[in-house]
């Protein structure tokens, strides 16, 4: 009977238990900690190969980790102490594999190997992580299977070990399940006794100071920096999302209005919507689509209306955060400061521009604006790289290259408005975003970052102008679809898992209580229950593959003995099964010669090695049918 | 037949629930769901483990083979018939007393051999046999306990020595008198377990190769040496062990063996049935 030696496979399972959270974090890592570790690796493999690996003895072990620890200690710091540590965890698991290889030992290392996908928890937030640890589980469940079988016996059959094998795929797969119950419904507190610097993934593109000057070439970075959630209200074809309002501009340099609060205007004109905010990066200002009338922080710093219907946070957010706001989409939004605070002109640019504006006034600021807008539009080129300017950055802009990026276009804009006495001012924020239709939520990525400008128009309010250019037609991609796809997923990820709190526990259990009290609704929409019903076909199918592939198929000499055993002929404990089958002969002499071809092809399997399955299948289906004849 | 179970977390456990609880706790300070995803998936493998580990000991049934003769001391292989119904269990120990075996994977039915050793002559009742398991993961023992409601009777443990009791031989004429030689036995009475002390030319080996246990030729009659054992009103410990195995000896040797016990007397004679007769004497001494 081939046999396996379970340690050997638990073994195994220990090491790709560590390798896979080391190499997820391997950006984050100390490179000792991966070299030693994949140097381990290296060496243990070539040893293994020729056959002369010795083991390290306890103390040869700790004095070999002597150094790796005092590295620890002396580069300790506050902010690094989890990669730190997780760099120690990575350096003992290396240690530990030069060890020697009892079962205790292999325990020690899925010990290691999980306490890395916990302090992984604490600083990588994406759904790379939900992989890793739907992975990682599968291998510590399947190594203890194996783990535990190694300490019944050095060696279990084969056929055993397959189903070890398969018995852990299924533990793990209801495990998946009863966590996804526990995540859910597990109390949890509203408040935290204290809230770790848990890093986010990068900072904003957009700032609180825009220097058109200072930027010789933009780069198209495509990470993502916020998924707005449109939960209600209408939705905007091209929306404009604003985070700051640029008062002032001083050599060269416009910085964000930080001071004052809104004041909170309720009764604007036009539709209502409400968002949800997701943010990706470090940020101080929330992107908002409109004017803000509600601002309702779930989770993270305290969000706040800001001057000129912006929404600030009180600190920067470092951790999951989510807020609720609640706007008006109104082309013309109201004035909290006066708009004459807005005129102001440097000198040094304003008898330049004094030509120039001169020939765009109309009759009015509305018209204005908009010939403004179309001589920027049309005289103007909008590069990603517009090079170093010489001089007053603007007046470059404007007079000499006539290519550049959206913040030398608002700011031209801006200042030729103001030199005709028209209030003006440059808004920056995220425009368009990509609309992701499987989660309704619009993609806020880095590349979207713009600047505009809004414009004073007596008696209306402030109204929005983009006198950038509209960049070449984007190349659609072949993989936008599953981009998207990606994306909501990761979305998923980040609104059920990442940023799951007590009020979203409180919502699903009402949800679910109200579900029971009441009588249920059926609402069935055909999109949106599709892909559950795909994924619970599937499920059901791959279980059902697993069973018919592993079930035990009961041979037919099984058969022939359970059968016989009903007619009355059940077989002795002393009895061979030639022995029996004369004995059944002797009562039912017609299936005499059945009988002993039956016994004959069983022994040339049993005992020949020839394949005769399908032959004893064949005639005992021949006996059971004359058995059952009358 | 009502059984109940038992578990009792092994050290790898408590090390499991302690990173289980360092992990929520973790999670519940700093809010970060990541941890509590890590907690609940821990919290799921250990509630998934006790129902697993539930479900292995459940559908079994139990039959106990005691064997013919218990002798204390002295390890009598128990035979335990197991049979489980619906699914595979993985991983058993079938415990009685201190004798114990183990099962690594259960189909249908099987059945272990237990190696008990029974500390005192006398009326036993069974403890309840015990079966448990570590699987699946070894963080938990399980167990499950089958009153088993056997009363057994063990005989006393056989020492051979010096005798410290009067023993009276009988000859007969014919014989040369040597003592202990092996006479011819009269009369062939059948086949019967094997049992403790029984030279190894009585065995018959191909009863044995057939039933897959030891079997032995039984025979009977009164004639040839007789061995009377005298042992008095209230024999010692020691005496009585002594006398076990001279009769196991004197009766493996063809000797038609009587016994005294205070005014209790047992008329010698052979065979199987006069062997209990003299050890459940001496057992209820």
């Amino acid at each position: 009977m081939p046999e396996l030696r379970p340690l050997k496979v638990a073994w195994i399972l220990a090491v790709a238990s560590v390798v896979l959270p080391g190499g997820f974090l391997y950006r984050d890592l100390s490179p000792v900690a991966l070299l030693f570790l994949g140097g381990v690796l290296l060496w243990i493999f070539l040893r293994e190969r020729q056959g002369n690996l010795r083991p390290l003895g306890v103390r040869e072990q700790v004095l070999l980790l002597l150094p790796f620890l005092l590295w620890t200690i002396l580069t300790l710091r506050l902010e690094t102490l989890v990669v730190r540590f997780a760099d120690l965890l990575l350096i003992l698991a290396g240690v530990k594999f030069l060890g020697t290889r009892t079962p205790r030992d292999i325990l020690q290392i899925y010990l290691l190997g999980l306490l890395l996908l916990v302090a992984a928890a604490v600083w990588r937030f994406d759904l790379l992580y939900g992989a890793i640890f739907a992975l990682e589980t599968t291998l510590l469940i399947s190594g203890l299977f194996f783990l535990f079988a190694a300490r019944e016996g050095e060696k279990i059959p084969l056929a055993l070990a397959r189903r070890l094998a398969l018995l852990g795929v299924l533990t793990t797969l209801g495990v998946f399940v009863l966590t996804g119950f526990y995540f859910l419904f597990l109390p949890r507190p509203q408040y935290t006794l204290f809230s770790g610097p848990f890093g986010s993934t990068g900072r904003t593109g957009l700032s609180d100071r825009v220097a058109p000057g200072e930027i010789a070439a933009l780069q198209e970075d495509p990470s993502v920096a916020f998924r707005v959630r449109w939960l209600s209200g209408p939705r905007p074809a091209r929306p404009y999302f604003r985070v700051y309002v640029y008062g002032n501009y001083h050599r060269g340099v416009w910085t964000a209005l930080r001071k004052g609060r809104g004041r909170g205007a309720r009764s604007l004109p036009g539709p209502r919507a409400r968002v949800e905010i997701l943010p990706q990066v470090e940020t101080r200002a929330l992107p908002v689509p409109g004017y803000p009338l509600e601002v309702e922080t779930v989770r993270g710093p305290v969000a706040e209306p800001g001057p000129e219907g912006t929404v600030i946070l009180k600190r920067e957010v470092l951790e999951p955060a989510l807020w609720r706001l609640t706007v008006a989409l109104t082309p013309f939004l109201p004035a909290e400061i006066p708009p004459e605070d807005f005129l102001r002109v440097p000198r040094r640019i304003h008898p330049p521009l004094k030509r120039l504006a001169e020939g765009l006034r109309r009759s009015d600021p509305l018209q204005t604006a908009r010939a403004v807008e179309a001589f920027l539009r049309r005289n103007y080129t909008y590069t990603l790289s517009p090079g170093s300017p010489s001089g007053e950055p603007l007046l470059w802009f404007l007079f000499s290259s006539r290519r550049g990026h959206c913040e030398y276009f608002a700011t031209a804009m801006v200042f030729l408005l103001r030199t005709l006495g028209i209030p003006a001012r440059v808004v920056g924020g995220y425009a368009g975003g990509q609309w992701n239709p499987f989660g309704g939520y619009y993609l806020l990525r880095e590349r979207d970052a713009h600047t505009w400008v809004e414009v004073w128009i007596p008696g209306k309010g402030w109204m929005p102008f983009d006198p950038t250019p509209a960049p070449g037609p984007l190349r659609p991609s072949p993989f936008k679809k599953w981009r998207l796809l990606w994306d909501y997923l990761q979305f998923r990820w980040y609104y059920w898992v990442v940023e799951y709190d007590f009020l979203k526990q409180m919502r699903l259990l009402r949800h679910l209580a109200g579900g029971l009290g009441s009588r249920p609704r059926l609402r069935l929409n055909p999109s949106r229950i599709g892909l559950p019903i795909l994924v619970i076909f599937l499920g059901l199918g791959l279980v059902a593959c697993v069973f018919f592939l592993y079930r035990r198929r009961v041979t037919p000499v099984e058969r022939l003995l359970r059968e016989f055993s009903r007619y009355g002929w059940p077989r002795r404990a002393s009895e061979t099964l030639g022995e029996y089958l004369e004995r059944v002969s002797r009562e039912r002499p017609d299936l005499s010669p059945e009988l002993r071809t039956f016994c004959e092809l069983y022994y040339q399997e049993a005992f020949g090695g020839h394949d005769t399955r399908a032959a004893q299948e064949e005639l005992l289906s021949r006996i059971l049918r004359r058995l059952r004849s009358p | 037949m009502k059984t109940r179970f038992r578990v009792r977390i092994t050290t790898a456990g408590y090390l499991y629930i302690a990173l289980t609880l360092a992990v929520a706790l973790a999670g519940v300070n700093t809010g970060n769901n990541l941890l509590y995803l890590c907690a609940s998936a821990l919290l799921a493998l250990m509630t998934l483990s006790g129902l697993l580990s539930v479900i292995n000991l459940l559908g079994l049934s139990v039959r106990i083979e005691p064997p013919e003769e218990i002798f204390a001391e002295v390890p009598s292989p128990f035979g335990i018939h197991l049979q489980a119904r619906g699914w595979p269990r993985f991983f058993l120990r079938v415990r009685l007393f201190e004798g114990e075996s183990r099962v690594l994977y259960l189909r249908d039915r099987c059945r272990v051999l237990l190696w008990v050793r029974l500390p005192r002559r006398g009326e036993v009742l069974l403890p309840p046999l015990e079966i448990y398991s570590g699987y699946p993961l070894g963080l938990f023992r399980r167990s499950r306990f089958w009153p088993v409601g056997i009363r057994l009777l063990v005989y006393p443990r056989p020492l051979p020595g010096r005798v410290p009791f009067s023993v009276r031989e009988t000859v007969p004429a014919s014989s040369s008198g040597a003592r202990f030689r092996q006479p011819e036995p009269e009369e062939f009475s059948g086949l019967g377990p094997y049992r403790e002390g029984i030279p190894a030319s009585r065995i018959a080996w191909r009863a044995s190769a057939r039933t897959g246990a030891l079997r032995m030729k039984e025979f009977e009659g009164g004639g040839g040496r007789t061995l009377i054992l005298d042992l008095g009103p209230a024999p010692s410990e020691e005496e009585l062990s002594r006398a076990t195995h001279l009769i196991l000896r004197a009766l493996g040797e063809g000797y038609a063996v009587g016994l005294r016990l205070g005014r209790r007397e047992i008329p010698p004679g052979r065979g199987p049935q006069k062997r209990r007769q003299l050890l459940e004497a001496l057992a209820h001494a």
